[in-house]
């Protein structure tokens, strides 16, 4: 009984951890002030994740195993995330300051077509997003 | 410019009241003529329309055409602070 209570307790820290990290983390990208170095969020997501796994080696009641496995997810997540995001260019061909940028068409919102002759003549400031997400 | 289809970036300009002109590059048609095709991990959600993803990045251009100032993302968690590309653009535009 005493094992149960000391893993379900464990098992609250961990995913109170894991939630404040993650909630640190989404506060700083909103803000768009996430660090280039991201190792201090790499020690609080697994330090999450791994008293999610004490906590279910010290045994919990069955309704006191979901707040270490939240733990475990979310502390295993981010990290993975974290190693594939760095974006990598063909340094051979990317465009670089001083180049011409070329003309290019595409459409808008709208469907309407767009042709980049419109932004001769104006000073442009262009951004490549991945996507809506 | 982004991935998305017309009508999510028309769904999106609608949430956000954003003006600025969004437009598709679902082939990633424009991203390859910038040379900006991510070619590390595809980490996004793989759909029909976007087998790949360009790298985050901003340009800052001239009446001319020419690229004045860039910044491309080291990774997809961080983007173009707000900040630097303003004072980019202080420098940049309006010297």
């Amino acid at each position: 009984m005493t094992g149960n209570k000391t893993g379900t307790k464990i098992g609250l820290v961990a995913a109170a951890l894991a939630v404040a990290t993650t909630a640190y983390w989404f506060y700083l990208v909103d803000e768009v002030a996430l660090p280039a170095d991201r190792s201090l969020f790499v020690v609080l997501f697994l330090l999450a994740a791994a008293l999610g796994v004490l906590a279910l080696v010290k045994r919990t009641s069955w309704l006191g195993a979901v707040p270490p496995l939240l733990a475990i997810v979310i502390g295993l997540f981010f990290p993975v995330t974290m190693s594939v995001s760095e974006q990598i260019v063909a340094r051979d061909t990317v465009i670089e300051v001083g180049d011409t940028v070329p003309r290019f068409t595409s459409v808008d919102g709208s469907g309407k077509a767009f042709d980049s002759r419109v932004l001769n003549g104006h000073l442009v400031l262009i951004k490549f997003f991945r996507a809506h997400w | 410019m982004s991935v998305d289809l017309p009508e999510v970036i028309a769904d999106r300009r609608h949430l956000h009241g954003l003006t600025a002109t969004m437009l598709s590059d679902q082939q990633l048609a424009v991203t390859d003529l910038f040379g900006l095709r991510n070619q590390g991990f595809h980490s996004a959600p793989g759909t029909e329309e976007a087998t790949a993803l360009p790298v985050p990045a901003t340009l800052l251009v001239d009446r001319d055409g020419t690229v004045l100032w860039m910044d491309l993302s080291e990774n997809y968690q961080r983007r173009s602070d707000p900040s630097v590309v303003l004072a980019a653009m202080k420098t940049h535009f309006d010297p």
